[in-house]
């Protein structure tokens, strides 16, 4: 038996994007896992200097073909603030329902395509579609609803065009809507039909220790707006979340990684505010297990009897149980569109006007990944001075480095093959999308 | 650029998608379709410029265009599935182009772009072939003008 030992696997696939796991091991014990992403920096916020505060919505949707209205709804909410403008009414339920499109074609790819084969013992969507086309065909249908939602609301699929700031460049009529409602019972049906079907799939014993973090507002489970709360008391606004979470290089990747702030020291016996209540310091994780952990009983009720009738309940922190939680928020999202559309009146103007002016604004909604933020500031002519843009996947390395190691420790005595496949799933049950956070390909795994 | 020189240049009923990030959207894209055209780049041994050719429709694509893919699905994964579920449109041809260099920069390599604007034009001439052939198919099929 050598000493030293560097097991390479296969690239990494059904993963959108680039990179490599390192994980040393010594006496049985997991030293170090790094999840190395060295696909090129992107350079968006650089490239958003010098143009023009109507340009950042359609400029940052092209970071991500998955998942393009996240970017657009945080750029416009950030944006907006900055104009001192308000969108509310029909126009800010049209982006609610335009996410909901999104939410429904992002997970149908994610469930039926990337993290279905895992659990089927297929090694592709592709050998799962020929063993199982009855199980993927639906998933199929479901996103093209997803799409169709979008394409409707937001002019096309990929890359939406109708989104501007104020608004939209046009309003969809009452009976273009009305034409979606029965392919949306469709999806809601669905959907329900595939959380019955993953509720019963064997799921390996695994538990997330960090913080969940998601947006929360009262009423609704949070897509478009809300402010940022925290499984452990935080609740803030958009605009102090560069007081509570910091970014850091680390030398193994390209992206940045995310951690909550560490706190000043207090004085002794001072009150502790409650936007302070968070674990400072540490790996915090979003996405659907933070959202369902923070929001679950503000689910639309269709959601809601799903998560009950397949044993659902928050916090649910065992990540392979995320494919659970994303076919509830597939039904959430088809229940809300038809609220929404059902509550639907032609705006009396697709746009409020937004005027330029010099200032700084933060914009954050609930990607599909989790949350996503953006902040600009912007001079009076609205030429954009600076941009920061922090994806789900960069906020999600620290636990998902964390959840490696736990798992690995778990399964050291696993043949090298089924360990590098296990670590795979792992990393598939959070979705990750690299090209957001900046590709991920080969595992090594070192028995020093 | 395949696309961009295409545009606004086929017959009626045909429409032309740019810029799938994401080849899963393939399926939507293609959704109805009889016919489609799919131009991607590729990165092999060949030499950069070189066009590869392939008739999905008739054949499964090479066993090595299917796996790794630094997106979700490749498109020959998506190509696939669509063929195991049965979706797949009647006439599907691939076009790839050999790419030399995939690294951020502006303009394209004078091979590349030579090799682009002649699959523009085979794929103008091509759709204009096809779509005069459906076209009379479906007049001999239903004794009206398609």
């Amino acid at each position: 038996m050598p000493s030293s030992r560097r097991i390479t696997v296969p690239p990494l696939t059904r993963v959108e994007g680039e990179g490599r796991l390192l994980i040393r091991v010594s006496d049985g014990r997991v030293d170090e896992t790094r999840l190395n992403i060295f696909e090129p920096p992107r350079f968006f916020e650089a490239l958003l200097r010098g143009r023009a505060y109507t340009e950042a919505a359609d400029i940052t949707s092209r970071i991500c073909g998955i998942c393009p209205v996240a970017y657009q709804l945080s750029a416009l909410a950030a944006i907006e603030q900055i104009c001192g403008v308000g969108v509310d009414g029909q126009l800010a339920a049209l982006r609610r329902l335009l996410y909901c499109g999104e939410w429904i074609e992002s997970h149908a790819l994610h469930v039926f395509l990337l993290h279905l084969p895992d659990f089927l013992g297929c090694d592709s969507g592709l050998e799962l579609a020929r063993e199982h086309p009855a199980v993927v065909r639906p998933g199929l249908e479901l996103k093209k609803i997803g799409n169709t939602l979008m394409t409707l609301i937001g002019g096309r699929a990929v890359h939406p065009v109708n989104a501007r700031v104020g608004g939209w460049y046009r309003a969809p009529t009452r009976g273009e809507l009305d034409r979606l409602v029965g392919p949306l019972e469709r999806a809601r049906d669905i959907a329900r039909d595939t959380a019955r079907f993953v509720a019963g799939l064997d799921f390996p014993d695994d538990e997330v220790g960090a913080v969940f973090v998601a947006l929360r507002q009262s009423g609704q489970y949070a897509i478009e707006r809300g402010r940022i709360a925290s499984s452990e008391g935080l609740d803030i606004a958009a605009a102090d979340y560069d007081s509570h979470f910091v970014e850091e290089q680390v030398p193994w990747s390209t992206a940045l990684h995310s951690t909550l702030a560490p706190l000043p020291p207090l004085p002794p016996h001072a009150p502790l505010a409650p936007h302070a209540m968070s674990a400072a310091g540490g790996s915090y994780l979003v996405g659907p297990l933070a959202r369902f952990a923070l929001n679950a009983r503000w689910l639309a009720p269709a959601a809601r009897e799903t998560a009950a009738e397949v044993g659902l309940r928050p916090p649910e922190r065992n990540p392979f149980r995320s494919i659970i939680v994303r076919c509830v928020e597939m039904v959430h999202a088809a229940d809300e569109a038809l609220r929404i559309i059902g509550d639907y009146t032609e705006p009396a103007f697709p746009a409020v006007p937004a005027r330029p002016r010099a200032g700084i604004g933060h914009g954050v909604t609930e990607a599909p990944r989790g949350l996503l933020y953006h902040r600009y500031s912007t001079d009076r002519d609205g030429t954009i001075l600076d941009a920061k843009i922090v994806a789900p996947t960069s906020q999600n390395q620290r636990p998902l480095e964390e959840d490696l190691r736990d798992v690995v420790e778990r399964s050291l005595d696993l043949p090298e093959a089924d360990l590098a496949r296990r670590c795979e799933r792992v990393i598939r049950n959070h979705d990750p999308c690299i090209s957001c956070a900046t590709h991920f390909l080969t595992l090594d795994i070192d028995r020093g | 650029m395949v696309v961009r020189r295409l545009q606004g240049r086929f017959p009626l009923a045909t429409s032309t998608v740019e810029g799938l990030d994401e080849p899963a959207g393939l399926f939507a894209a293609w959704d109805g379709a009889h016919g489609v055209w799919i131009i991607d780049a590729a990165r092999c041994a060949a030499a950069p410029g070189t066009v590869f050719r392939f008739r999905a429709d008739e054949r499964p694509l090479p066993a090595q265009l299917i796996g790794p893919s630094t997106h979700t699905l490749s498109v020959a994964d998506a190509v696939e599935i669509g063929r195991a579920l049965g979706g797949l449109p009647r006439f599907v041809v691939v076009h790839a182009i050999v790419g030399r260099d995939f690294s951020r920069g502006e303009g394209l390599d004078p091979d590349v772009a030579a090799a682009a604007r002649g699959v523009a034009a085979t794929v103008r001439a091509e759709v204009a072939r096809w779509a005069a052939r459906y076209a009379a198919a479906c007049t001999t099929a239903t004794g009206h003008d398609a």
